[in-house]
C-alpha cells in the first residue's frame, strides 16, 4: 500500500469536498451583508419620509441586527457539513486504499 | 496442546478481522443532522405564507421612502396570521428538538418565532412596508440555507456511495 500517495489522495478528496462549502459560505455572507446595509438605510428614509414611526424603526432596526445571528448559525452548519464531507471523502479514499492492498473488499 | 494454543491465540485476531469492517462502515463522523424533507417542506410553506400576507398588508414605497401603495392597518386576521405563523414555528421546533446534532437549526426556530413578534410589534404601531420584515427575511433564509447544506449533504454522499459501489 502506497501510504504516500493515499495521503495526497485523502487531502485532495478532503479539499474538493470542502472547497463547494466556501463558496456557499463566501457568497451566502456576502449578500446578507450586502442586504442589511441596504435595509438599514431603507427603514431611515422611510422614517425621514413619515412611513414609520421611530418606534417602529426601533424594533425593525433590532430585528435586522437579531436576524444577523441567524446568518451565524447558518454558516455553522455550512462550517460543519465541510468538515464532515471532507473528512468523511478522506475516509472513503483510505477504504479504497485498503481494499485495493489488500486485493479483496474486505471494508 | 500446541494446536489448541494457537487456535486460541489466532480466535482473538480472527474475530478482530471479522469486526474490522464494522468498526470502518461506522468511521464516517457526522457533525449536522441529517436532511428532514419534513422540516424543509413546512420551511417552504411558512416562507409562502408569509409572502401572501406582505404582498395583503405590506405598504410599497419608492427610493426616497414615500408610500406609493398602501397597505393594510394591523387586524383581527392579521394577528390570526401572527399566531398561526408562530404556531408553525412551533411545530418545526418541536420536530427539530427531537435530532441529534441540530442545535443550530433548533436556535434559529426559536429566533424565528422572535421576528414574527417584532413584525407583529412594529404593525400595531403603525402600517409596515417591506423592510419592516427584513430581519424576518433573514431569518427565514437562514432556516431554508440550514435545509439546503442538509440536502447536499445526502445528496453528495448518496453519489459518493453510487460511484463507491459502481466504479
Amino acid at each position: 500500500m502506497d501510504f504516500k500517495n493515499t495521503l495526497e489522495k485523502m487531502l485532495a478528496a478532503a479539499r474538493i469536498a470542502a472547497g463547494a462549502h466556501w463558496n456557499v459560505v463566501s457568497d451566502y455572507l456576502e449578500k446578507e451583508f450586502a442586504e442589511a446595509k441596504k435595509e438599514a438605510e431603507a427603514i431611515a428614509l422611510e422614517v425621514a419620509a413619515g412611513t414609520k414611526t421611530p418606534e417602529q424603526a426601533k424594533i425593525e432596526l433590532q430585528s435586522v441586527k437579531d436576524s444577523l445571528e441567524d446568518v451565524r448559525l447558518a454558516l455553522t452548519v455550512e462550517a460543519k457539513a465541510a468538515a464532515q464531507e471532507a473528512i468523511n471523502a478522506a475516509l472513503e479514499v483510505l477504504r479504497s486504499a485498503v481494499n485495493s492492498a489488500a486485493k479483496v473488499a474486505i471494508l | 496442546m500446541r494446536t489448541r494454543n494457537s487456535v486460541w491465540i489466532a480466535r482473538p485476531a480472527i474475530s478482530l478481522l471479522a469486526l474490522l469492517p464494522l468498526l470502518f462502515a461506522s468511521c464516517s463522523v457526522l457533525f449536522v443532522s441529517p436532511y428532514d424533507e419534513v422540516t424543509d417542506r413546512a420551511a417552504t410553506d411558512l416562507v409562502t405564507k408569509t409572502e401572501i400576507f406582505l404582498v395583503r398588508y405590506a405598504a410599497t414605497t419608492d427610493e426616497t421612502g414615500k408610500i406609493v401603495r398602501r397597505g393594510k392597518p394591523y387586524d383581527a386576521e392579521a394577528s390570526t396570521f401572527y399566531t398561526e405563523a408562530r404556531g408553525a414555528a412551533a411545530a418545526m421546533l418541536l420536530r427539530s428538538e427531537q435530532k441529534d446534532k441540530n442545535d443550530e437549526e433548533i436556535q434559529i426556530l426559536r429566533n424565528l418565532s422572535n421576528r414574527y413578534d417584532q413584525l407583529e410589534a412594529s404593525h400595531r404601531l403603525g402600517s409596515i412596508t417591506k423592510t419592516s420584515a427584513a430581519g424576518l427575511h433573514r431569518t427565514l433564509r437562514a432556516l431554508v440555507q440550514v435545509q439546503l447544506t442538509k440536502k447536499h449533504i445526502g445528496t453528495s454522499k448518496e453519489g459518493t456511495s453510487a460511484s463507491a459501489s459502481n466504479p
